[in-house]
């Protein structure tokens, strides 16, 4: 949020010193000055104006005088800059945001645009789309009194529950953001939770319509025919029932009646007492294996993504209530705003890496040292988020982030450059030692997923760059991602 | 007591109809606006009955002027969609306006928990009066 921002005053060397804290305040910014009333009132009548500085002694008029002449728009605040401090209740009665008395300070400045700011928020409401549908939620869980703001299940919707006002305000795409901006709100404590229901669904779009099904391990085919396996306890032969059947036996009734072993040929009368049936058999229709345990499969039916069932990431709805706090906002005592947050941004800081490495290029110039640059890219790492989902996903970085930390030297600097490529700044080492640690903490990644993900094996694709002086740090980074070992 | 007329004006012409109940200081009355829009004045509030199969014709925009919305629901589809459009505008009067469905019959359907209440008739809106007041009071 900036605003807008007008300079009334006749002295030029306050202009300047206002000029310059406005220019460097980050939430102002500078739209005019005036020297005198007249000016003053064009200004304001021409242009919309956030926040306007205003001295009371000019030659033409007060600045008193200028706000009679304007017709002032709601948003307009004003901060009265003035050598006095006599005009005191006269500014109170004009409603103005603050009074400067000059010279004032820059923490003083800073109070004033402070207050000013604050106003300016409540006024304008929540900034952002978090802070707009929450704002939404409290309001409405207020007006209609609503003791517990609870989800209600429903088949067209995409998580199979929905709020009342908060899923009508988002695509069937981004329903399953409900759950992310009613945290967000708790964290807030705009809202308090209790649990009400947990499931299954889709690790990569949340849908809750998920098809489960048996298929073959060998080529996923679905088209399995099951049969049951039988056990003849006086030989010990165990095989598929209709290896049993009688050769002889027409009908289907007949051949389930009687049964016969292939081995010994004696006939089986008794379930429990001649044979059991231990276990189901099943064959592919595609591929012809034949096997016991069938992976189990759910297909989403909105992404069509396959997870194994036992990889799908447990979702919880839950029932909230309105805090003290909410009841506040929605009564619009207090603004909503919600910052929307990177859950990665403190592994992500490329800003800072680069910085790293820009230094280190300025110390090569000027002492003998060699370091590198190291860029691991897990090339399937897709692959493996479709089956882990987000969260888990996020929990996994965290976790790669860490065993780097442990591998590695501490003077290096560590940061996950995408999602899938982590870049490693290792000062003072040279290429061929660059090269061993990337290979050993290489083998620790793939081992580390391999145990933890069901067998999956990680490609990845390693980049060692050396630093070299002149080289231009944006296009080393790019380097690190794109994969390519050409000399920069 | 509200029998619709079959040949329904245009909107241009405007027909008040008015009932007489001299007995009772609330009065209902009812306009017809269109063939899918009809104004319904009950104890100084306005009603405006929408029919949910025109949801995609309907511009939420039109509601600023009334205290809350009688959405007959035709369907469920439509009449989720109905609400998910009223629920998702910019201004605040419109997405908190009272919400009140005509023609359900499932008291325990989750169209009836999103809205503000089901109403099973026109002819008393006492309790849909009460219950905007109420919301009203709180926005």
């Amino acid at each position: 949020m900036k605003l807008k921002t007008l300079i009334i005053d006749d002295d030029p060397l306050i202009t300047i010193l206002l000029r310059k804290m406005v220019e460097e305040h980050e939430s102002l910014e500078l739209a005019a000055t005036a020297e005198n009333g007249e000016a003053a009132i064009q200004l304001l009548r021409a242009t919309d104006i956030d926040l306007v500085f205003l001295d009371i002694y000019m030659p033409d008029m007060t600045g008193f005088e200028v706000l009679d002449q304007v017709e002032r728009q709601e948003r307009t605040q004003i901060i009265i800059v003035s050598g006095s401090d006599s005009h005191g209740i006269e500014a109170f009665e004009y409603g103005v945001a603050d009074y400067l008395v000059k010279p004032f300070s820059r923490d003083r400045f800073n109070t004033a645009v402070g207050k000013v700011l604050t106003k300016a928020k409540k006024r304008s409401g929540s900034s952002n789309e978090i802070s707009k549908l929450n704002e939404k939620i409290v309001q409405y869980i207020h007006s209609r009194g609503i003791f517990e703001f609870t989800p209600f299940p429903f088949r067209e919707a995409k998580l199979g529950y929905i709020y009342p006002m908060l899923t009508s305000n988002l695509d069937f795409k981004k329903e399953s953001q409900a759950l992310e901006i009613l945290d967000a709100a708790e964290k807030e404590g705009y809202l308090t939770s209790s649990f009400m229901d947990s499931f299954y669904c889709c690790n990569s779009c949340k849908s809750n319509y998920l098809l489960i099904r048996e298929s073959c391990p060998k080529c996923g085919s679905t088209c399995l025919n099951a049969e049951e396996q039988v056990h003849h306890f006086a030989c010990g032969y165990v095989g598929p029932i209709s290896d049993f059947y009688k050769k002889n036996s027409k009908t289907l009734l007949n051949k389930s009646n009687s049964l016969e072993c292939p081995k010994c040929n004696k006939s089986l009368q008794h379930i429990g007492v001649d044979y059991d049936k231990p276990s189901t058999m099943f064959s592919c229709s595609s591929c012809k294996n034949r096997f016991q345990n069938p992976v189990v499969l759910a297909k989403c039916t909105d992404c069509q993504t396959n997870t194994p069932v036992e990889n799908l990431v447990k979702t919880e709805i839950k029932s909230y209530e309105l805090t003290h706090l909410g009841r506040e906002a929605a009564m619009g005592k207090v603004a909503i705003d919600i910052q929307e947050k990177d859950e990665l941004a403190d592994l992500m800081d490329r800003s800072q890496f680069a910085r790293a490495v820009e230094r280190e290029i300025e110390r090569v110039k000027h002492y003998l040292v060699q370091s590198s640059l190291i860029s691991l890219q897990f090339t399937n790492f897709q692959q493996l988020q479709k089956n882990i989902g987000i969260t888990h996903r996020n929990s996994l970085i965290r976790e790669l982030y860490q065993l780097l930390l442990s591998q590695l030297d501490r003077s290096c600097e560590i940061t996950f450059l995408t999602l899938n490529t982590a870049g490693i700044f290792a000062p003072e080492m040279d290429l061929k030692r660059a090269e061993t640690v990337s290979d050993t903490v290489s083998q620790e990644i793939a081992d580390l997923i391999y145990d933890n993900f069901d067998g999956f094996r990680i490609d990845i694709n390693k980049v060692v760059l050396p630093i070299e002086e002149n080289q231009n740090v944006k296009a080393l980074l790019d380097l690190m991602i794109v994969g390519e070992t050409q000399k920069v | 007591m509200f029998e619709m007329k079959k040949n329904r004006p245009e909107i241009s012409r405007k027909v008040n109809i008015s009932y007489p109940d001299s007995d009772r200081k609330r009065y209902l009355n009812q306009m017809l606006i269109s063939d899918d829009m009809e104004e319904i004045r009950f104890d100084d509030l306005k009603f405006l009955k929408v029919s949910s199969r025109m949801y995609k014709a309907i511009d939420p925009d039109h509601f600023r002027e009334y205290d809350a919305v009688i959405i007959e629901a035709d369907d469920d589809i439509s009449t989720f969609r109905l609400i998910n459009k009223i629920r998702s505008h910019q201004e605040k009067k419109i997405y908190l306006i009272p919400v009140f469905l005509l023609g359900l019959e499932d008291e325990e359907h989750v169209l009836v928990h999103i809205s503000d209440g089901l109403l099973t008739t026109l002819s008393n809106l006492e309790g849909a009066s009460y219950k905007t007041r109420k919301i009203q009071s709180r926005m």
